[in-house]
């Protein structure tokens, strides 16, 4: 375990990484000149551009830019706001992977962009193309009580290790790694390319769990387990096995098949794992090296703490009196591993704005939070909402009201409020349907808190199309857009769950009737919920309850009363 | 935000495949410098005479000489992404030239047999690659192992070295050192 006084914060850059990264800004550059000038085609720029984390959308280029492990300082936190204001509209959004996207973009402005980016350690590296993603952790990474390992430092090292490898640029598909340190899996391990979990091995040490092929999108899978435990000095040879195995047999004929997953269905777990060790076997001795995890682990900023925080609780005086502050000490700060401290969760679900939204001068107030009362940081939620991890028992109120000030304070955080969606119609050009302004409808329908607590804890996700973005196979409530004759419509599933842990297995959604017209889903939801009430157990969660009663019956349910 | 991405130009992953079956451009990029080609790649599956020293044929063709006795002095071998280079393995030292094809540069196939030829199998004679061969991917190439480039027709070889001059350091610390 580790010990209080001092826990790793953010990694920063070394020279290296920043050299790295400004020359990938001056490569890019050239290629948007050369693009530009005529001398690389479309199709020879798309691969070019998408490795560097920009789309070209509906309407403008939108740039995908990395947060690694959800962390941002507040110089960072300031720089992407003044992006927003220079080259975007004025705002930025926080997705469902931990990245922030601008969406209005002219290609010629986006390399001086990048070297802005560059200039405060941040960048789109890979955050798109058919590459290994960037990689995800558990958000309470470093703060979180039932954590066995901090990961970030193994993530890190991954990170680095698939940063333009020459091998691995032109994979069959995209490939995207999480890792999850914690009894409780925070990171949907079971839903990604590989999952990577911390557990103990036989005689109690420290490894990994290793599964492979899990995935959302149009052919959702759940992760197998390819290897129970590997040491942790096997990490990067392991995952590079997996890696070559799949770029020499994955499907290149088809892009819909192409996905890890496919491949691992086909050959069947044992075969796949067979073929991973026998690729293994020949660098498997190539270990990770205490002095290369410590060098990774020294470029971390330490966090300090008040060993005195915890007598502080005057907090509690106020939640007395004042319900909306009780409220969001209830439902949107968490416990912390360090007495005296908490993790606060700052709501981006607010009415009328799409979800994940911020704005210029939203970023410079939470910057400033951040540097009062945070040390500094924040990390983005992959429900697209960030936190404050770092905040003393002392300072609760004053980022209360400094978030009150910004509509970021209502104690909405794991209530049918706190939902999630894809950019979609308004953006995209996969979309087949709008998922914003349904998000936005659903959270003005809700937004009376007594009705919201009474449904307990909801999770709703919603995706524009199949590709799943919203990651609606696995959500309490899944909500998919269709297109049926050039309506949009809404296929309405529930039953979902990442799975975190073994009391909530991973699970795929299921559709509960017929799609419904744009106009009926906010109906629909509110019946799911009425029948929710009526066969539920006493405190009897809606996940629990879907779990024992059966989708069959909420189907049926439905089917009666819009008969 | 899934995906312009594509895997080939028409969808199917073997787009635009070329229909040369005789390939010797007049340069290559060799150890990254620009100098006369030196090996004829020969595509037909079965070459018959127009084989010999000088000359690539495809991997089946070559195995199969090999098997029949015949003698393959100065014969490279062609290798696409489907094929399984494993075969190859016992006769690396035999072979003077191993020419891998990129059907379309965004398929990836031909790094790991790369990878495989010099880090698992230590192959040392040149490896070179052909096909939609373009001044964006050649680093990658050249870190992986491949050290030969007869480069898609357009595409301009002076201006293109400045690919192996892009960065100053690696992140990777199993590069092939070529
Ligand atoms: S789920 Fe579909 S509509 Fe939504 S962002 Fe992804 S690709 Fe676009």
């Amino acid at each position: 375990m580790e010990f209080f006084g001092y826990l790793l914060a953010m990694y920063r850059y070394s020279p290296m990484d920043l050299q790295f990264v400004n020359e990938r800004v001056a490569e890019f550059r050239d290629q948007v000149r050369r693009r530009n000038a005529g001398e690389l085609s479309e199709d020879e720029f798309r691969p070019l551009r998408l490795m560097n984390g920009l789309y070209m959308q509906r309407h403008a280029y939108m740039l995908r830019v990395a947060i690694p492990y959800g962390f941002l300082n507040s110089t960072q936190m300031r720089k992407l706001g003044a992006i927003a204001e220079k080259y975007d509209r004025g705002f930025g959004h926080f997705t469902t992977r931990q990245n922030l996207q601008y969406n209005w973009l002219k290609l010629e402005e986006v390399p001086d962009l990048l070297q802005e980016l560059a200039d405060v350690e941040m960048n789109g590296i890979q955050t798109s193309g058919n590459c290994v993603r960037n990689i995800t952790s558990d958000p309470y990474a470093g703060v979180a009580r039932d954590e066995l390992l901090d990961c970030r430092p193994y993530c890190e090292i991954l990170r680095q290790y698939v940063a333009l490898h020459p091998e691995f640029m032109y994979l069959p598909r995209k490939f995207k790694i999480a890792f999850s340190g914690a009894t409780e899996d925070r990171a949907a391990t079971e839903f990604h390319d590989i999952g990577i979990k911390a557990v103990h091995g036989p005689s109690g040490e420290l490894g990994f769990q290793v599964l492979v092929g899990g995935g959302l999108g149009r052919t959702p899978r759940i992760g197998q387990v390819v290897r129970e435990f590997l040491p942790l000095e096997d990490l990067v040879s392991y995952t590079e096995a997996i890696l070559r195995v799949y770029n020499l047999h994955g499907r290149r004929d088809n892009k819909f098949k192409a996905r890890i997953k496919i491949l691992v269905g086909a050959l069947g777990i044992d075969e796949f794992r067979r073929q991973v060790e026998a690729e293994w076997a020949p660098i498997a001795g190539e270990k990770l090296d205490e002095e290369r995890v410590s060098a990774v682990v020294r470029q971390f900023n330490d966090v300090v703490f008040d060993v005195t925080a915890a007598t502080d609780q005057r907090f509690r005086e106020r939640a007395l009196t004042d319900t909306s502050f009780r409220r969001w000490i209830e439902r949107n700060v968490k416990p912390h591993r360090v007495p005296g401290y908490n993790v606060v969760l700052v709501s981006l679900k607010r009415p009328k704005i799409a979800p994940g939204d911020v704005f210029t001068h939203e970023f410079d107030a939470l910057a400033d939070l951040m540097d009062r009362y945070n040390q500094g940081y924040c990390t983005a939620l992959y429900n697209q909402n960030v936190c404050l991890q770092y905040v003393r028992n002392a300072d609760l109120e004053a980022v209360y009201d400094a978030l009150a000030t910004l509509g970021m304070a209502t104690g909405n955080m794991g209530t049918i409020q706190d939902l999630i969606c894809c950019p979609g119609l308004d953006f995209c050009s996969l979309a087949n349907a709008s998922s914003i302004p349904i998000a936005k409808q659903l959270i003005e329908r809700f937004a009376d808190l007594d009705e919201a607590y009474e449904y307990g804890t909801v999770d709703i996700k919603m995706s524009g199309c199949i590709n799943a973005c919203g990651h609606h196979h696995v959500g309490d409530i899944g909500i998919l857009g269709i297109d049926k004759h050039g309506a949009e419509f809404y296929q309405i599933a529930i039953g979902g769950s990442p799975g975190t842990g073994p009391g909530d297995p991973a699970s795929l959604a299921e559709i509960i009737g017929p799609a419904v017209a744009l106009d009926a889903v906010i109906d629909t939801v509110e019946r799911i919920m009425d029948h929710y009430v009526e066969v539920r157990r006493g405190a009897e969660s809606f996940r629990d309850a879907v779990r024992r009663v059966g989708v069959a019956d909420f189907k049926q349910y439905l089917a009666g009363v819009t008969a | 935000m899934t995906d312009e991405t594509k895997t080939g130009k028409d969808g199917t992953g073997v787009a635009k495949q070329r229909t040369e079956t005789v390939i010797r451009p007049e340069s290559m990029i060799l150890d990254k410098a620009i100098v006369a080609s030196f090996t004829t790649l020969l595509l037909e599956p079965d070459p018959g005479a127009a084989a010999g020293p000088g000359t690539c044929i495809p991997l089946v063709g070559w195995l199969e000489r090999r098997d029949a006795g015949l003698d393959l002095r100065g014969i490279g071998v062609i290798a696409n992404g489907a094929d399984d280079l494993a075969g190859l393995e016992a006769h690396l030292m035999d072979v003077p030239v191993i020419a891998l094809q990129f059907p379309v540069f965004s398929d990836g196939r031909a790094y790991s047999h790369t990878y495989r030829l010099r880090k698992t199998w230590r192959y040392p004679g040149p490896i070179i690659a052909f096909g939609d061969v373009l001044r964006d991917q050649l680093l990658y190439m050249s870190r992986v192992g491949i050290n030969g480039f007869y480069m898609r027709a357009d595409q301009k070889l002076e201006e293109s070295l400045a690919a192996f001059r892009l960065y100053s350091a690696y992140y990777q610390y199993n590069d092939v050192a070529r």
